[in-house]
């Protein structure tokens, strides 16, 4: 079976700073891919070429077995590819429900909004109770998982989720990594970026470390092994240290 | 008394007009995060065109003013496809769109000139009723401003808080990048967003000219007031705007009555500056929203 998503010697930038060089990259039709790597190396921009927000200056992203360039963020979405981004305010003045409806019908589901808001509040049961408030006035972690709910009111096939955790507190963060959980079981494929390296290898399959732009390490996520040489490569010491 | 309903009256009339010029600015302000400086040539163009389907055509006068929305919309299409998206992506996007459409001002300007003529014309009241309240008089025209202005305009606001294409615009002007990524078009948007503000900006042109003189000028004096109704209410409120334009009427019905024709700008304008000094979020805003 051919992948999902296939990255393929992506380049893009910002004006004169290159941020992706060559970057290749594979998603399975089922499978849970992380992306670590410190911040400012590449992994939202990668992100951003892949749901079209951003154009790259070569390269070729193939997702469902089409070319992504020659398609619109609002087509790609409603094929299934759907990216919650990175630290968003969400709609402030939209109501929980309302953001959540307004998702479900961008993505071209206007008739069957009401299905989607069911599945979604028994994810995240917490929106529920919430369905009435502004979506500016919630926590971080409510916010977030008000931007995960939108994401999963689409219906996708691949859900992209970029620094799902970032500040929140540990607390929050376990919560939020059960309910991410629970997105899985719903979704076919993902590609999870976070700060907290745990957490990624625990929700993936296999993981991908991202450093100057290029794949620099992938394996699975599973072993203890795995988490050393993380470990290393990122703090130049073995997990043991760090405890 | 009767100076106390006259000034209403006119405040009434007068906020109506500008209500009609600032809604639609307001809604291109917060979507497009431009400031639409064709908008007073817009009117312009959507006055002579009412003018052309009544006296060339044989429309009658509200068919025509129907006819010059139809119209103007499909203009409002093409200002958009010419002057808006060629530009908004790039950088500094929204600072080339609104030399754009100053552009446009003169260009509309000169055609309307050209195709016109220079000789003045006027269109006639629309219809006869009369009301006569303490000693004030609304007529004709008048009194349809007084009336259909907000009556529009609360519809829009209605359109836009109870549907799903105001639930969509709603989205695009809170949060432009992530709206996007729930799959909604910008494009559609704004297409949208300008055909609506150009409908309105005819309403107010085809009122006006039936208040005054037509002429290829026009729009700028309302273009200029509707600018100071957004810095008073606050850009991208609808709400705030209304108020806004209610605010300038009075304070202009106001200032025309005490001290004459001649300082009421003068007076408007000293308002809008002390109010940008001591409030610059509006009148009515709480808080700045960020881009």
């Amino acid at each position: 079976m051919s992948d999902l998503l296939d990255i393929h010697d992506l380049t893009a930038g910002y004006g004169q700073s290159g941020v992706l060089r060559g970057i290749s990259l594979r998603v399975g039709q089922t499978e849970a891919v992380g992306l670590l790597g410190p911040n400012g190396h590449g992994k939202t921009t990668l992100l951003r070429c892949v749901s079209n927000l951003h154009r790259p200056s070569s390269g070729t992203i193939t997702f469902s077995g089409r070319d992504t360039r020659s398609r619109s963020a609002r087509d790609l979405v409603r094929q299934g590819l759907v990216h919650v981004p990175q630290g968003s305010r969400l709609f402030p003045q939209l109501t929980v429900e309302e953001a959540l409806r307004l998702a479900g019908a961008a993505s071209g589901h206007a008739r069957t909004w009401r299905d989607g808001i069911d599945q979604v509040f028994a994810v995240f049961p917490k929106l529920k109770e919430r369905r009435r408030q502004l979506t500016g006035t919630l926590s971080g972690g409510e916010r977030q998982m008000a931007s995960l709910g939108m994401g999963l009111m689409a219906r996708p096939t691949l859900l992209i989720l970029d620094e799902p955790t970032l500040g929140l507190s540990p607390k929050v963060k376990h919560e939020l990594s059960e309910c991410i959980a629970r997105v899985r079981q719903e979704v076919k494929a993902i590609i999870l970026v976070d700060g907290d390296m745990e957490l990624v290898l625990n929700l993936t399959d296999r993981y991908h470390v991202i450093l100057h732009g290029d794949v620099v390490h992938s394996g699975p996520s599973d072993t203890t092994r795995t988490r050393d040489e993380m470990m290393s490569l990122f703090l130049g010491g073995s997990a043991n240290e760090r405890n | 008394m009767s100076g106390i309903s006259v000034i209403v009256t006119s405040a009434l009339v007068l906020g109506g007009l500008y209500l009609l010029m600032a809604a639609g600015l307001t809604l291109i302000w917060s979507t497009l995060r431009v400031f639409n400086f064709g908008h007073g040539a817009l009117l312009m163009f959507g006055s002579y065109l009412t003018w052309t389907l009544l006296n060339r055509v044989g429309l009658p006068l509200v068919a025509s003013v129907v006819g010059a929305v139809a119209v103007m919309a499909v203009i409002g299409v093409i200002y958009e496809f010419l002057l808006v998206s060629p530009f908004i992506r790039r950088p500094n996007g929204d600072m080339l769109v609104m030399v754009a459409t100053l552009a446009a001002t003169m260009l509309l300007q000169s055609g309307a000139q050209l195709i016109w003529g220079p000789e003045i014309k006027q269109l006639p009241p629309f219809g006869a009723a009369r009301i006569e309240a303490a000693g004030a008089v609304a007529q004709g025209t008048q009194l349809v401003t007084i009336v259909l202005a907000p009556l529009l305009v609360g519809a829009l606001a209605l359109v836009l808080k109870r549907t799903s294409v105001g639930l969509t615009v709603r989205a695009l002007e809170q949060n432009r990048e992530h709206a996007q990524l729930l799959g909604i078009a910008p494009r559609r948007v704004y297409i949208f967003i300008v055909v609506i503000a150009v409908g309105l900006a005819t309403v107010g042109g085809a009122l006006l000219g039936s208040m005054q003189f037509i002429s290829p000028d026009m729009g700028a004096d309302p273009l200029l007031r509707a600018f100071v109704v957004l810095a008073f209410g606050g850009a991208g409120s609808l709400g705030g705007t209304i108020a806004g334009a209610y605010a300038i009427g009075l304070l202009e019905a106001f200032t025309t009555y005490q001290f004459g024709l001649s300082w009421s700008p003068v007076l408007v304008f000293l308002a809008m500056i002390v109010i940008m000094l001591v409030r610059p979020e509006g009148l009515l805003r709480s808080r700045v929203r960020s881009a």
